[in-house]
C-alpha cells in the first residue's frame, strides 16, 4: 500500500483508503469522523466541498459557544445551529422562531444515475444578524394571524395525504405540515367531526429528507405522523390539533 | 472548481400553499393559466370528481377534469368549502369512506378458489387500501369482504397509462378486486369503510 493525501486533513496517509465523489481519496480517521455525521452510503456520494463546508460550519459553532443573537448556550451537535452570511451563528430555537417567515423551499432535482432527490433552498443562511430581529417580527406577525385563524393549541397541523404504512401492519401514515406550535412523539392528534371528537396518538415522526435528524416538527416543516389502527376519518385538507397539557 | 447545478424538476412555487409545483406528474392548469400543486387539487378533488373519456370530434380517452375550468379566486373559494361538503357525505351516507360502483367483471383464480370480482367506479369519499375490511351493500344487505387489488386509472403529461394501487376520493378506478366465495357484486353497489 503506496502513500496518498487524503483530501480531507490534507496529511499524506498510509494504509486503507475510501473515496468521495470525484474520486478523491480519505484517510481511515477520517472515514471514522465522517461515520459520526452520515451513512457511509451518504457521504461516499458527496462531494469534498460539500463536506468541507460541513466540518468549518461544525467548527465555527463549536468556536461561538453561544447564540449571537439570544446569548444562549449553543449545543455544537444539534442539526438546528445555523451559521449566517457574516458568519454569526444563531441556535436552533432562534432559526425556529422566524422559520413561519422564511420557509423552506422542498423541490426534486437529478439524484446519482437516473434516481430522482429531494432538493431544500433554506433562505436562512443568505440572511446576516442584522436581519433577524425584523425577520423574527414578521414570523411573530404571522403567528398571530394563524392564531387568530385556529385558535390557541399547542400545535396545528394540515393533512395532505394519507396512505397505510407498508411495512407495518395496521399502521398510517398522516403527511402533511405543521402551520403552528410543535409536534412531538406521544402527542394526541385531534379532529373535530359532527358526530364528535376523533383523537389518535403520534407513534413516531418521520421529518422530510433535509431535516430528518430531527426528533419533532415545529412549525413551518412538513412530515409524515405515524399513528396506529384505523385513521379512515381523517382527509386530505383536514386541521388536527394538539392540546397543551 | 464550483459544483454544477443539477436540473430541478419544479415549476415554481404553488400559489395557494407556496410549495414547489413538482412537474414529474400531471399539474392542473386553471382557466387563468396559474398552476397548482397536486396537494391543493387533492383537497378539492371531491367536489369535482376525476373522469375520463373522449372529448367531441376526437378519438382518444383523454381526462375531463373539471377543476381546469376554474379560476384561482374559485379555486380558492372552493378550498374553504371542501371540508364542509365532506361533513355532508359524511352525514348522508353514515360512514368514513364510500365506492360507487359502475361495471362488473369477473375472471378465474384456479381450482377451489372464488373467481376474482372487479368492481369498476369510482370513489365518491375517503381512502381505499389493499387488504382494507370492506361492506359490500347489495340490496341493502351489508356483506365484509376484503380489498385483494386496486389499480386507479391515471394518465400523465405524456400521455402514457400509469396505475396508481389505491383509491382516494373524487378519482376513477380501474377496478377494486374481490375474490370471496357467496359475494355478488352489481352495478350501482356501494362498498362502504368506517
Amino acid at each position: 500500500m503506496g502513500v496518498f493525501k487524503c483530501a480531507l486533513c490534507g496529511n499524506e496517509c498510509r494504509g486503507r483508503r475510501w473515496t468521495v465523489k470525484g474520486g478523491k481519496k480519505i484517510c481511515a480517521e477520517c472515514s471514522k469522523k465522517l461515520d459520526k455525521e452520515w451513512k457511509y452510503s451518504e457521504w461516499s456520494k458527496m462531494s469534498i466541498s460539500r463536506i468541507k463546508t460541513f466540518f468549518d460550519e461544525k467548527e465555527l459553532i463549536a468556536s461561538h459557544g453561544t447564540c449571537s443573537f439570544c446569548g444562549c448556550r449553543i449545543d455544537p451537535d444539534s442539526a438546528n445551529n445555523m451559521v449566517l452570511s457574516d458568519k454569526s451563528v444563531i441556535c436552533g430555537s432562534c432559526v425556529e422562531s422566524m422559520r413561519l417567515a422564511k420557509p423552506v423551499f422542498v423541490t426534486v432535482e437529478h439524484g446519482p444515475g437516473y434516481e430522482y432527490k429531494e432538493a431544500a433552498d433554506d433562505p436562512m443562511p443568505e440572511l446576516t444578524l442584522q436581519d433577524v430581529p425584523w425577520v423574527q417580527r414578521e414570523a411573530a406577525e404571522e403567528r398571530e394571524r394563524r392564531i387568530e385563524k385556529y385558535g390557541s393549541h399547542k400545535a396545528v397541523f394540515i393533512v395532505d395525504d394519507v396512505t397505510k404504512y407498508q411495512k407495518a401492519d395496521d399502521a398510517h401514515q398522516i403527511y402533511g405540515r405543521v402551520v403552528l406550535g410543535r409536534i412531538d412523539k406521544g402527542d394526541t392528534l385531534r379532529v373535530r367531526r359532527r358526530e364528535g371528537e376523533y383523537r389518535k396518538v403520534v407513534d413516531w415522526i418521520d421529518p422530510q429528507e433535509f431535516n430528518k435528524k430531527a426528533r419533532y416538527l415545529s412549525e413551518g416543516y412538513e412530515g409524515n405522523l405515524m399513528v396506529q389502527g384505523d385513521v379512515s376519518f381523517i382527509y386530505p385538507g383536514d386541521v388536527l390539533t394538539v392540546e397543551k397539557i | 472548481m464550483a459544483e454544477k447545478k443539477k436540473k430541478r424538476f419544479d415549476n415554481g412555487p404553488c400559489p395557494i400553499c407556496g410549495r414547489a409545483i413538482i412537474n414529474l406528474n400531471y399539474i392542473t392548469k386553471l382557466a387563468d393559466g396559474t398552476e397548482v400543486c397536486p396537494d391543493c387539487v387533492n383537497k378539492i378533488r371531491v367536489m369535482y370528481p376525476l373522469s375520463y373519456g373522449r372529448k367531441k370530434g376526437k378519438k382518444k380517452t383523454e381526462r375531463l377534469d373539471p377543476i381546469e375550468a376554474l379560476t384561482l379566486d374559485e379555486f380558492r373559494a372552493a378550498m374553504e368549502k371542501a371540508p364542509e361538503y365532506i361533513e355532508k357525505l359524511r352525514a348522508k351516507y353514515g360512514r368514513n369512506a364510500v365506492y360507487k360502483v359502475d361495471g362488473i367483471s369477473m375472471y378465474p383464480h384456479g381450482w377451489f378458489h372464488a373467481p376474482y370480482i372487479c368492481a369498476k367506479g369510482r370513489v365518491v369519499f375517503g381512502f381505499f387500501d389493499i387488504g382494507d375490511e370492506v361492506e359490500v351493500i347489495h340490496l341493502g344487505v351489508p356483506v365484509r369482504a376484503k380489498i385483494v387489488d386496486i389499480a386507479r386509472e391515471y394518465v400523465n403529461e405524456k400521455g402514457c397509462d400509469a396505475w396508481f394501487r389505491r383509491g382516494e376520493g373524487g378519482y376513477p378506478l380501474k377496478w377494486m378486486v374481490f375474490s370471496q366465495k357467496d359475494l355478488v357484486i352489481s352495478p350501482g353497489d356501494l362498498i362502504v369503510k368506517g
